[in-house]
């Protein structure tokens, strides 16, 4: 290439980036933030880092329809007085126009009312129940009701224990729910029963016990409602009383520590003849995943140096559905908070790669647009996508109770 | 049900052994130690980062947490002892509430959420009783508390250290003025304590949850079997341990096995009403 063209390439470049720079320039910048639970015990800082660094990306590649992205975030501490006051904080006195990444043990809760009152639009992650049922939230996740019936589905369609036992958590405010979704799904699927079902699990339980009553109750299969660190103890307790058998649990047990932590534990066989291995169905796309919008995350969050888990897909994935809403609204007011809404509600569903289903925010009063997993297995001593799912790499839920 | 109890071992086992430490503390120095099994999760972690980050074999690897353990103990006994020897019970007491933040704040941070493998003297062992397994690590350590138990009393009843003790925890002003060296004998139970709770941990971890919060809040199980022997039965706290992990054991697979955890604080208020009643009787005569 000799150095006319080189002028010649660069002249045009110029000519069709400037434009663009220029509008970048001219337009006012969108301005969102994000409250999370970083410290109080519950560290979900990554969530930040996530959406943050897909905002880079948009950035960098000249904003949301002209609009740069201004990113502001605060940590509540998972406390209800810390995220109503930062709610007000950002709207009030920062003007934000949406929020980006909530993710939160306080912040559905406590400020639903707000949100609604000032015609805020929030995607996040939904750590509690009332994220999946209020109009202007929307979760990326799954979530643990859904996150249960898509884990069934999987379970008796491609497993097909013969006997199951079901340990959930020791939570007053969800066993009603719980029950009454077992109901359902046993009037459903009449072939699908649970030998054994308990709500006595809970982190500050030795998970012995439990593990003992499936072994006397002759289950083959375990289904759980846990965490990392419980559902190893789980696994080790199994070995200890001599229980061959397949465990499930909800995605909060996919992360890398847990293959490391089990060794030969964890691979199907790990428990004996019987056990088919531990799975869990992940709330979003599996990290190793060849998806090219999960490697597009991977590499930007590498650039950005930021870990590539769970939190952090959950803040990418967050951002990436809302610009994917603005852009769908060229002639949207994006400065302002009820223009920002009302492309929300006006947006079209579109296939992510990082979910069962397609993601989208729509007019609803209530939004749970990812309605399925992704079954993980583990296998050589990582996780690895499980065979045999109904909808491609990732297991969709046919049916949805009217409750849920 | 017989298998369904022996499997309340695990956490009985643990329960056992820091009521031993509780009541110890409690008998010779006068504290109720809150902050017990979170000293002894704390030295644990040591162990984590001793085996996984250093390469460190299984057993030396614990025995670097034990005297992690004693060494953390030692510590906060030199603070007790420093600072707080002439203070009430009460105060005492609180002051190991302020022991057990501290051992949660930093503890939260090194187990910061994810599955762990700890070192594990028994790993994978269990022995078939009554048709089902229990850990082998379980089994010894209940046996290792009562037989610690018994020891400890025996050392106390029988040796010129634990009469000097004794002395010191009915009259510590007076022991200091005999010429009983008071301050580095509080310092030497501590020590001791913090090495027994990190062994009752460790032996717990390995069926056990690897997050902080529930490891450090055992001593609250423990106490209800320290209550049993009314702070000062050193077997029969160890005895109670092994009772009250097995009662919640069993109980969990009854219809109100969401209340299992409850039954060691029954049992707390149930003892401390016998207590108080008699309290009233005598008064009354």
């Amino acid at each position: 290439m000799n150095g006319r063209t080189l002028r010649a390439l660069a002249l045009a470049t110029t000519a069709l980036t400037l434009p663009q720079l220029a509008h970048a320039q001219d337009a006012a910048p969108i301005r969102v933030a994000q409250i999370t639970t970083i410290s109080g015990g519950f560290p979900f800082g990554d969530v930040v880092a996530g959406s943050q660094s897909y905002f880079n990306l948009i950035n960098a590649q000249g904003g949301i329809n002209g609009h740069m992205v201004e990113f502001l975030s605060g940590d509540d501490k998972g406390q209800a007085g810390e995220a109503a006051q930062l709610a007000r904080k950002f709207v009030l006195q920062d003007g934000v126009v949406a929020f980006i990444g909530n993710t939160s043990l306080a912040d559905c809760d406590t400020n639903r009312a707000f949100y609604e009152a000032q015609g805020i639009g929030v995607i996040g992650g939904g750590t509690q129940t009332s994220c999946f049922g209020q109009p202007n939230w929307m979760p990326v996740n799954t979530g643990p009701y859904l996150g249960h019936l898509a884990n069934w589905e999987y379970l008796f369609n491609v497993i097909k224990p013969t006997s199951v036992c079901a340990i959930e958590q020791n939570d007053a405010t969800s066993q009603p729910t719980y029950e009454a979704m077992f109901e359902w799904y046993g009037a459903q699927n009449p072939a699908a029963t649970f030998t054994m079902i308990t709500y006595t699990n809970d982190a500050s339980q030795n998970p012995t016990p439990a593990v003992t009553a499936a072994l006397q109750a002759g289950c083959d299969a375990v289904t759980l409602s846990t965490v990392a660190p419980n559902a190893v103890a789980f696994m080790r307790a199994a070995e200890a009383v001599g229980l061959d058998a397949t465990f499930m649990s909800l995605g909060s047990v996919y992360d890398a520590s847990v293959p490391e932590a089990l060794g030969p534990l964890g691979e199907p066989g790990g428990l004996g003849p019987v056990s088919q291995g531990f799975f869990v169905g992940a709330e979003l796309a599996e990290l190793g995943s060849s998806a090219p919008e999960v490697q597009e995350m991977v590499t930007q969050l590498s650039a950005d140096g930021v870990a590539a888990n769970f939190w952090s897909q959950i803040g990418w994935l967050s951002a990436k559905v809302f610009v994917e809403a603005m852009r769908q609204s060229p002639d949207a007011d994006l400065t302002t908070a009820a223009g920002v809404l009302a492309a929300l509600q006006a947006m079209e569903p579109f296939d992510s790669g990082f979910a069962a289903t397609p993601m989208v925010f729509g007019p609803g009063d209530s939004h749970a647009p990812n309605q399925g997993v992704q079954m993980l297995m583990i296998k050589d001593g990582v996780w690895t996508i499980a065979p045999g799912q109904n909808a491609g790499d990732y297991t969709a839920i046919p049916a949805i109770p009217d409750f849920l | 049900m017989i298998q369904q109890a022996m499997a309340g071992l695990v956490s009985g086992g643990a329960y056992a052994g820091i009521a031993v430490g509780i009541v110890l503390m409690y008998r010779m120095l006068g504290v109720l130690n809150f902050a017990l099994s979170g000293i002894g999760a704390l030295a644990a972690t040591v162990s984590l980062f001793a085996y996984r980050d250093f390469g460190i074999p299984v057993y030396p690897s614990i025995l670097i947490a034990i005297i992690a353990g004693g060494l953390i103990g030692a510590a906060l006994g030199l603070i007790m002892a420093r600072f707080f020897l002439e203070s009430t019970v009460a105060t005492r007491s609180t002051v190991t509430i302020g022991f057990l933040v501290m051992s949660l704040a930093i503890g939260t941070r090194m187990l910061d959420g994810s599955a762990y493998n700890f070192p594990d003297a028994f790993a994978g062992q269990s022995v078939v009783m009554f048709g089902s397994g229990v850990p082998t690590g379980s089994i010894f350590e209940a046996v290792g508390a009562v037989l610690l138990a018994i020891g400890v009393g025996q050392f106390l009843n029988r040796t010129r250290t634990g009469a000097s003790l004794r002395a010191m925890s009915e009259r510590p002003i007076t022991a200091q003025l005999m010429g009983i060296p008071v301050k580095r004998l509080t310092v030497l139970v501590w020590a001791f304590s913090g090495a027994v709770a990190t062994l009752a941990v460790l032996f717990v971890l390995p069926t056990s949850t690897t997050s902080f919060p529930p490891l450090a809040y055992m001593t609250v199980f423990a106490l209800g079997a320290a209550l049993l022997g009314l702070l000062q039965s050193l077997t029969v706290a160890a005895l109670g341990g092994i009772a009250i992990g097995m009662l919640q054991s069993v109980v969990m697979i009854t219809s109100i096995g969401q209340y299992a955890q409850a039954v060691p604080f029954v049992i707390i208020i149930l003892v401390m009403i016998w207590w108080r009643k008699g309290d009233v009787w005598a008064e009354r005569r």
